[in-house]
């Protein structure tokens, strides 16, 4: 702002050209005009004045200061002030020339949210139709296991742990989406690792987790097999982790949308947050292996039976404290389906472009530049998880890579898209 | 005091047109606001001057979304009495 100040006489020769009147009667409007005011002002304590703004008195209640130099303490005296709020149209030509600035948002498109996202009601009606739902599966799958109980149940552990401990690496993988060899177990079982994936960052003890993880995966594992899914598991667990609430909700509403399949993937969810949760007991039972010392014993035999190293061992054999005895697995593993690009994990290995952050680049914005659209901004931060910490955060210089998307998982005409974007972006922004 | 009654007085003691009175009030507003979008400021003696100030940007944030926005720059119009004008509406006791 420059410092320039023009006195009333400039004003006022402004004035006169500008109504074409003379000077005299100009500078005496304007001194009748400021007279006016001011005895109006003190008479009546406001002045308002159409196109210009409002003059006001306003009382300052007496108030108790110290002054800086001495430290006393002293009052400021009540007494009335003068104010003045310019009318809108005034303000607007005084900020002329800043007009053309807006508010920018920061944070990308959270502003989108509330308006791309159609359906937004039936979605939240059909929730809890579908929670019920998810409680008669549980329902009818405990009714199933006194069944087959003959079975012995430490021989039962050993392809679960397998299976379980395979679950578990996946969390490694799917934030380094290179690393290829992870892609086959990743392919036949792409809807435990959404799961594990949504869930993680909610887990009970996310740390002791992947250690585990590294420890197991190194050994050839058994491969999956079908009977693997343990219902049962399902009771322990949900006492356990408090976190599977949001892990099935987040299901659910992912579920949602191909209603045609529900039941069956609700088999095949329940699935998979059973092996999830069991996977969380396990490293819960590496962190605080006292809880479970009293079933030193077992140990022994589920060594000998599963005839492994040490480290599945304990998992079995938690499973024995935790899991009530009498119930064995029950379950079986959800038919190969179509793969479905809302409900897949997604991993990337293509990519279609690489991008070097400057001062100034948002994910947001190389999104709408590659896929058209600035919500899609969440896959190209999960293919680059393991350089950017923060979403909203690009150190100049960062490598950005743009993975190469399914076109059904970027089409700006199916609200899926948005929906499980908006999802996940939520989940991006609010878990950081 | 509204525009009406600033205007009517003013009319009666320039003894001019009242048409020409909200013709020189608008013209004033408008002079001055065009000043002060340049960074001028207006002095009225013996009334106060007329300042315009520039607020720079910032962020704010959201509370209820945690969005932060960064607000552009503005300038805006402040209006500072002289200390004769100052010192009239203190002395005025209108405080109840």
């Amino acid at each position: 702002m420059s410092n320039d100040k023009i006195s009333s006489l400039e004003l006022i020769s402004a004035l006169a050209e500008q109504t074409g009147t003379t000077k005299k009667v100009a500078t005496a409007f304007m001194r009748q005009f400021s007279e006016t005011v001011e005895e109006a002002l003190l008479r009546d304590g406001i002045v308002k004045i159409k196109g210009f703004g409002t003059f006001k008195i306003t009382w300052n209640e007496s108030r108790s200061s110290i002054n800086v130099n001495t430290g006393e303490r002293y009052e400021i005296a009540g007494h009335n002030k003068i104010t003045f709020t310019p009318d809108d149209e005034v303000s607007e030509i005084v900020n002329r020339p800043f007009a053309h600035l807006e508010p920018v948002n920061l944070d990308g498109s959270s502003v989108e949210k509330t308006t791309e996202l159609p359906e937004e009601d039936p979605h939240m009606k059909r929730f809890s139709e579908q929670a019920s739902e998810i409680v008669n599966l549980i329902a009818d799958m405990q009714a199933f296991k006194p069944k087959k109980k003959a079975k012995p149940t430490v021989q039962e552990e050993s392809p679960k742990i397998g299976t379980a401990s395979e679950q578990i690496t996946e969390p490694i993988a799917t934030p380094e989406p290179i690393e290829e060899e992870q892609s086959e177990i990743e392919a036949e079982q792409p809807q435990e690792e959404v799961l594990i994936e949504e869930t993680k960052t909610e887990n009970v003890n996310p740390e002791p987790e992947p250690q585990q993880v590294v420890a197991e995966s190194e050994k050839p594992e058994a491969e999956p097999t079908p009977e693997a899914p343990v219902p049962t598991d399902a009771l322990a667990v949900e006492e356990a982790a408090p976190a599977t609430k949001s892990a099935e909700s987040l299901l659910i509403e992912r579920m949602e949308e191909q209603p045609a399949r529900r039941s069956l993937k609700w088999l095949y969810i329940s699935a998979s947050i059973v092996i999830l949760l069991a996977g969380a007991g396990a490293a819960c039972y590496f962190c605080f292996p006292e809880l479970f010392s009293h079933t030193a014993e077992p140990k022994q035999v589920v060594v000998q039976a599963v005839a492994k190293p040490t480290p599945p061992a304990p998992v079995a054999q938690k499973k024995d404290t935790v899991v009530k005895p009498e119930t064995p697995a029950v379950q079986k593993a959800a038919p190969e389906k179509p793969k479905d690009v809302f409900s897949e994990s997604r991993v990337y290995k293509e990519f279609i472009a690489t991008e070097t952050a400057t001062e100034g680049t948002w994910l947001t914005i190389l999104s709408l530049k590659y896929y058209g659209h600035k919500l899609f901004w969440v896959y190209i931060y999960e293919a680059n998880k393991n350089k950017l910490r923060d979403p909203g955060v690009l150190p100049p210089g960062t490598k950005i890579r743009i993975p190469k998307l399914d076109p059904r998982l970027i089409d700006k005409h199916d609200g899926r898209c948005f929906r499980l974007a908006s999802k996940l972006q939520t989940l991006y922004t609010t878990n950081q | 005091m509204n525009n009406k009654e600033l205007t009517t007085e003013l009319t009666r003691i320039l003894e001019l047109p009242k048409e020409k009175i909200t013709a020189l009030l608008e013209a004033t507003a408008q002079l001055m606001a065009e000043e002060l979008s340049k960074g001028t400021s207006v002095n009225m003696q013996g009334f106060g001057v007329f300042e315009s100030r520039r607020k720079e940007e910032r962020v704010s944030v959201n509370p209820r979304t945690k969005v932060r926005t960064l607000i552009p720059p503005k300038q805006v119009l402040v209006f500072k009495p002289s200390n004769l004008l100052k010192d009239k509406a203190k002395q005025s006791n209108r405080h109840e």
